[in-house]
């Protein structure tokens, strides 16, 4: 029985990866295949050619990328600037521009996330075995193909979730906003300013060493959220590590022009109005 | 050191080459033992210490009920049961004592908050307990045979019994009885090679594939996001966290008695097709047996028992007293479940909502069961009746799941109250993702549930397609990989 049954996944197996050429590619699921998907396409894909980069969180990747074609965009749903370094590190050719989100940076490295971009083994077979990438497993073919049947006969879109604003959810809106107050309320502890700081301060270098240009940019977020405690002494942090002579950085927004979905990540029209400004002020 | 790692893997493969070496079979025991040291010790180097003083604590008291004065059995072993309970008290329940008996800045208080809980304390302490207290009753194998004359003998199997690296982490919650006796020189040959590639195929796929992708989805029951999702996406949620919490531990008691087998020890079932009970007592004699046998032997019966010898048989408010008994010693019993699986409010209301539902279960069983001989309902009827029932079974227990992921209730009330106001059906390919992902649960059990039917046999035959399945998927679609989720428990 134990032979067949190998035999069996192998022959399976082996069907599949021929088959991979009729696959859609750069497919997802959910948020960490998501990030996973966008890691794996840095990594393995033709993106020799993406010379500026762009890492951040969640509120990066508001960014309306389709007016920044010539940026790559390593922004990641739930985790941080320290992650988008990591896939940066595991590239072979350094970019000649990297953009560093400067709002979550107390944000610490997702350890899953790291190990599973710097495990050799599963690196290696990846590389070599593309039907191993997280954009061509099975289910995420299967899901999309019968999602994409299902709306065609619906005629009509599946309903994403509620984008939620001040104006049609103000209830939800207060909650959320509640929310990242009371985070940004808090002053952070001085260990791990010191540290997130210094870890990152020793990655800039390696970069510049590399001959990377290194810009900092800082995403706007609610006016309410912007004046808090944590988010005035990451500032204060950022310009003590990263002296404004020394490095550069994009001149900050006047937040109260812009508008979130929850405190902290804009909504479409504001991060198409901040993506015209963002482009505006790299290209000058 | 997570099953589904690397690193098991090669801790795996080494271990049972030292230990199936011929020359060194007499050691078995403790290659057993030094290895599972390191398999915790690689977890929570810091609580190895904690292990070896439980372990110890077992060791002794189990030794001196059987060989120790008779007169000082009783004091030894409740002295064991008590200093196992203080262990389990202090490191898991510190951090709520912390907060209901001493103020913000005491030095006691902030102590006890910096505790973190040891890996695997609930599911090891009720293993020490069983020990001590099947020794002192002389039960299930007479307790010479538990316990040899021999101390050093004693102490290899006690530490070998509490330590057993598969079974560490998160139980089943073996007993010694069903243990100690399988101590002993294991050969390379008796292993049956055929059920542990099954059990450990099924258990790596139900982890890998089904609860790690699962979890992904799921991970957005998080208050205050789920506030902006669909009516029908919530639903889907819950559901798709019912087979992902299963799909996770029982992935986990299958890998973990597959195993055990690899290594000549057999660990009994952990569940049992659970998501095809049609009562909530059935429901319970099916997940995580080996966790409602402890509670029952341990707790409840105890419990029935002390009380039906002090009540005199009459009835209150019309109820009977061995009515009362049953709901008395139900809801203790599901009180200190929820307790068990954490210190929380939510934890605790979880188990005590299963005590209401099994004890008002009861009543009405009792009702349904006069009706349907009365009626004679049999047939198709009968079987209309027991999809209604196992709908309502899953619905409560799929429903009651929701208090492991949210923990204040007022979250819950704003969870429920979105799926019943908001009344979209959510994102398609959201659902799908669920579904595709809940399907392995359905047809595990299905396959169950037809394996009577005449033209199973034939299907038999191809089983291996089946596995070979399980193996590919477990190769191309793994999720990423977390801890299971009852290792905090």
């Amino acid at each position: 029985m134990i032979p067949r049954a190998v035999f069996t996944a192998v022959i399976l197996f082996v069907i599949y990866a021929l088959c991979k050429p009729l696959y859609p590619a750069g497919q997802s699921l959910n948020q960490w295949q998501g990030n996973l998907v966008k890691a794996q396409r840095f990594l393995y894909g033709n993106q020799d050619q993406a010379e500026n980069i762009i890492i951040g969180s969640s509120l990066t990747e508001r960014l309306n990328m389709g007016f920044l074609p010539e940026f790559y965009s390593l922004s990641f749903n739930g985790l941080s600037v320290f992650d988008g370094l990591t896939v940066i590190q595991r590239k072979e050719h350094p970019p000649a521009q990297v953009l560093i989100e400067t709002n979550y940076i107390l944000r610490q490295e997702h350890e899953q996330f790291s190990s599973t971009i710097n495990a050799e083994i599963n690196y290696q077979i990846r590389k070599f075995i593309p039907v191993l990438r997280e954009e061509y497993q099975p289910v995420v073919i299967i899901s999309s193909g019968l999602s994409d049947l299902i709306e065609k006969k619906r005629g009509k879109g599946s309903e994403k979730a509620e984008i939620i604003s001040e104006q049609n959810r103000p209830d939800l809106f207060a909650k959320l906003l509640a929310e990242q107050v009371a985070k940004n309320k808090k002053r952070p502890g001085c260990e791990l300013l010191s540290r997130s700081f210094t870890k990152l301060r020793g990655q800039v270098n390696n970069l510049e060493k590399q001959g990377v240009t290194v810009i900092f940019y800082e995403m706007p977020v609610d006016a309410r959220v912007n004046r808090l405690p944590k988010p005035r002494i990451v500032r204060d942090y950022f310009h003590y590590y990263f002296p404004d002579g020394k490095y550069q950085f994009v001149q900050p927004v006047d937040c109260n022009g812009f508008s979130t979905t929850d405190g902290v990540h804009l909504d479409d029209k504001s991060a198409i109005s901040f993506t015209n400004y963002f482009l505006e002020q790299i290209t000058k | 050191m997570s099953f589904t790692s690397f690193v098991f893997v090669a801790f795996l493969f080494l271990t049972f080459l030292i230990y199936y070496i011929p020359r060194v079979s007499k050691y078995q025991v403790l290659i057993l033992v030094s290895a599972s040291i390191v398999f915790y010790c690689y977890q929570q180097m810091f609580f190895i210490i904690l292990l070896l003083l439980s372990v110890s604590i077992n060791v002794i008291s189990s030794y001196y009920v059987v060989y120790g004065p008779k007169s000082w059995k009783k004091s030894i072993a409740l002295a064991g049961v008590v200093l196992n309970l203080l262990l389990l008290l202090l490191f898991k329940y510190g951090p709520l004592s912390a907060k209901v008996f001493f103020s913000e800045g005491d030095a006691i208080g902030r102590l006890l908050l910096t505790i973190p809980v040891p890996l695997g304390i609930s599911f090891s302490t009720f293993q020490g307990i069983s020990l001590v207290i099947d020794v002192f009753r002389g039960r299930d194998g007479t307790a010479s045979q538990l316990v040899p004359v021999s101390f050093p003998q004693h102490i290899k199997q006690i530490f070998l019994y509490r330590s057993f690296f598969p079974q560490l982490v998160a139980g089943p919650i073996i007993r010694a009885h069903q243990f100690i006796p399988q101590i002993g020189e294991k050969k390379i040959s008796d292993i049956d090679w055929e059920l542990c590639f099954k059990t450990l195929i099924t258990g790596y796929f139900l982890k890998m594939v089904v609860a790690d992708n699962l979890k992904d989805f799921t991970f957005w029951i998080t208050y205050p996001y789920f506030l902006s999702q669909h009516s029908g996406t919530l639903v889907f949620m819950l559901i798709g966290y019912s087979c992902q919490i299963f799909a996770d531990f029982a992935g986990y008691s299958l890998i973990a008695i597959g195993l055990a087998r690899l290594f000549g020890y057999r660990i009994p079932d952990n569940f049992n097709f659970p998501y095809i009970s049609t009562s909530i007592k059935d429901f319970w004699s099916r997940w995580h047996i080996s966790l409602s046998t402890w509670l029952r032997d341990y707790l409840f019966l105890p419990t029935a028992y002390f009380c039906s010898a002090r009540m005199p048989k009459e009835t209150y408010l019309g109820i009977k007293t061995e009515n009362w008994i049953y709901l008395f010693s139900t809801m203790v019993t599901f009180f200190i479940c929820g307790f068990w699986h954490g210190a929380g409010v939510s934890f605790i209301l979880w188990g005590c909502l299963f005590g209401a539902g099994l004890v008002l279960e009861r009543f009405i069983t009792t009702a349904i069961k006069n009706y349907r001989k009365r009626k004679k309902i049999r047939g198709a009827a009968a079987l209309v009746i027991n999809f209604f029932n196992w709908l309502i079974v899953f619905s409560f227990v799929t429903v009651l799941w929701i208090f492991f992921k949210l923990s204040d209730l007022k979250w819950i009330e704003a969870y429920f109250r979105t799926i019943f106001t908001d009344g979209k059906l959510g994102e398609i390919k959201f659902i799908i993702s669920i579904i595709l992902y809940s399907f392995p649960v359905v047809i595990y059990h299905l396959v169950y549930l037809l394996r009577k039917n005449y033209w199973y046999e034939g299907i038999k035959k191809y089983e291996y397609v089946g596995y070979g399945l399980m193996i590919f998927f477990i190769v191309t679609n793994s999720g990423s990989s977390i801890s299971f989720i009852y290792f905090q428990f």
